[in-house]
């Protein structure tokens, strides 16, 4: 289980940082395994940075983030990369996430390298891969700027899944996206939930989106968590007035 | 009165793998005061049709057909002519609101500029007329944005200020390039709001990938590599879609099964594969061998498929 307990985190703004801008104050949730959990709320609630916290990226300015039992919030990156294969993240830009000299299968295979794989079994670890995402291989010889933005989407899913995630933040992964390509990469994950029991926290402002394949569901708003529930029991019979109102904008 | 009236329009690109044809056979008719939404996946060619409507792919594409604005051929204006048919007349809002700004000058000066060059307004009372519109755009102080640059606001106040920009020189066509892309569902919602109040009066073409944008507009063309595939009212379209591309593209949504459409999205630009959507289609048979025509069906409701 992936814990962050009363978890803030202010920024220092304006001239010599004399201003202080809350970004998220008191969040306490909880991923587990197997279990989607929708966060959702307006562009500048703190959604992201709450994302980024959760994997480490930034420290918060207090509160706990516990991995497993162990907390992880004051350890250093030299001891936290061990944990690090466990949480992976993708990002709502896909045409960003890849180096576009690489090949796709080259982007995919770099992982190889830290997973250890050995190069005789390389080929049916990357076969297994692009059935799993369920990406042609001719398709993963291509450079990014030559597939569309689901492609890429779904090659950066191989990556992370070649390392066997425990759990997934996904911050907007399909708003870029079609509308077929965005309920094919909803689809996958949905299984990959499922199948491989991986806990993943999808954070998204498509509450239709979030219907569709959320377990629970957190709604943010100025930092905070209004309401926490059952995704269908927070749609059927919202809580607060902001989520009635989101509700009502779908 | 008809004010748009596109025939047999193609617009072709020179790529290094070949001529490669973007859009083919567009035949399109926007009445005054209409709102049409223009739906498809990426790459289908929906952005390049706004464009050529404006004349803005001379210099990198061959374009061939016609589209008359108010029954003048915009392909044979003059240089004077077509200036004043951008702006005045035909307003673009586009894609990518946070680069579509100068991002050295002030998002207010960049309004009252066009103001200007439309000879609307001068100085001052092109400046008040600026405010005026942000003001109506939704913003609650339209004078802090005025003197904003355009990284100091959100992809959704760019979004904004954009649409102010496009109806302060009250055109009588607005072409909104994706103008709900990455937004929030409030914030999408107020945008298609201000949206249609702000172009009261005036046509408007909203090109999206979003069904529930396109919801808000009197009629949907839909589109698939590069031609019409189905064409009528929105109540019709989005209820009871007849061509299988767009049954696919409501059945895609999370809302209803959330089915992805089979196969991927190719860029096929000739007719002699047949049915461009052929491939992807459960209906397929050896009739779709053959390219089908943009038949009527009823008042108001065009499909291109054999089976429909």
């Amino acid at each position: 289980m992936l814990e962050l307990i009363e978890v803030s985190k202010s920024f220092r703004m304006g001239l010599f940082g004399r201003n202080r801008k809350v970004a998220v104050q008191d969040v306490s949730f909880s991923i587990k395994e197997g279990e989607i959990l929708g966060l959702v709320g307006e562009s500048g609630c703190g959604k992201s940075t709450l994302a980024r916290i959760a994997l480490k990226l930034i420290d918060p300015t207090s509160g706990r983030i516990v991995l497993n039992g162990t907390d992880v919030t004051d350890m250093q990156e030299k001891e936290f990369r061990v944990h690090r294969k466990q949480i992976q993240i993708v990002f709502q830009h896909p045409e960003g996430a890849l180096d576009p000299h690489y090949t796709l299968m080259a982007s995919i295979a770099e992982s190889f390298n830290k997973l250890k794989i050995p190069k005789g079994d390389r080929k049916a670890f990357l076969e297994r891969l692009a059935d799993e995402i369920n990406l042609p291989l001719e398709i993963l010889d291509r450079y990014p700027n030559q597939v569309s933005g689901g492609e890429i989407q779904r090659a950066v899913l191989a990556r992370i899944f070649a390392f066997q995630p425990k759990y997934l933040i996904l911050d907007e992964p399909t708003s870029m996206l079609d509308l077929s390509v965005q309920a094919s990469i909803l689809q996958l994950l949905k299984i990959k939930a499922k199948q491989d029991r991986m806990g993943m926290l999808f954070i998204s402002h498509d509450l239709e989106a979030v219907r569709a394949i959320c377990d629970h569901v957190m709604v943010m708003k100025d930092g905070k968590i209004l309401e926490e529930g059952p995704v269908e029991r927070v749609f059927e019979s919202p809580g607060t007035p902001y989520m009635r109102m989101l509700i009502s904008s779908i | 009165m008809m004010l748009l009236c596109i025939r047999n329009l193609s617009v072709t690109f020179d790529t290094l793998r070949g001529p490669f044809r973007a859009i083919e056979g567009i035949d399109l008719d926007l009445y005054e005061g209409e709102t049409l939404a223009i739906v498809g996946e990426s790459g289908c060619g929906k952005s390049v049709l706004g464009h050529a409507i404006m004349r803005l792919l001379d210099d990198i594409a061959t374009v061939d057909g016609s589209v008359k604005y108010k029954g003048q051929e915009v392909y044979s204006m003059e240089k004077s002519e077509l200036l004043n048919l951008r702006g005045k007349s035909i307003s673009l809002v586009p894609q990518s609101p946070s680069t579509s700004f100068n991002p050295v000058l002030k998002v207010g000066e960049q309004i009252k500029e066009i103001i200007e060059k439309d000879r609307i307004d001068k100085g001052p009372a092109a400046k008040k007329r600026a405010i005026d519109f942000l003001a109506k755009a939704g913003f609650s102080d339209p004078l802090s944005i005025y003197n904003s640059y355009p990284h100091q606001l959100s992809g959704g106040m760019c979004e904004r200020a954009l649409i102010a920009m496009a109806v302060s020189v009250e055109p009588e066509l607005i072409i909104a390039d994706e103008p709900t892309k990455g937004l929030d569902a409030l914030s999408r919602k107020s945008l298609l709001a201000m949206l249609h109040e702000m172009a009261q009066g005036a046509s408007m073409i909203m090109i999206t990938h979003d069904l529930k944008a396109a919801a808000t507009c009197r009629r949907v063309t839909v589109m698939y590599s590069g031609e019409i595939v189905e064409e009528g009212r929105t109540s019709n379209l989005l209820n009871s879609p007849k061509h299988f591309y767009t049954q696919g593209l409501l059945e895609a949504q999370p809302s209803r099964a959330m089915l992805p459409i089979k196969g991927r999205h190719t860029l096929l630009s000739h007719n002699d594969i047949g049915c461009r959507f052929r491939e992807r289609c459960d209906a397929a048979d050896e009739m779709c061998k053959n390219h089908p025509v943009l038949r009527r069906r009823d008042v108001m409701e065009w499909v291109r498929c054999h089976h429909a």
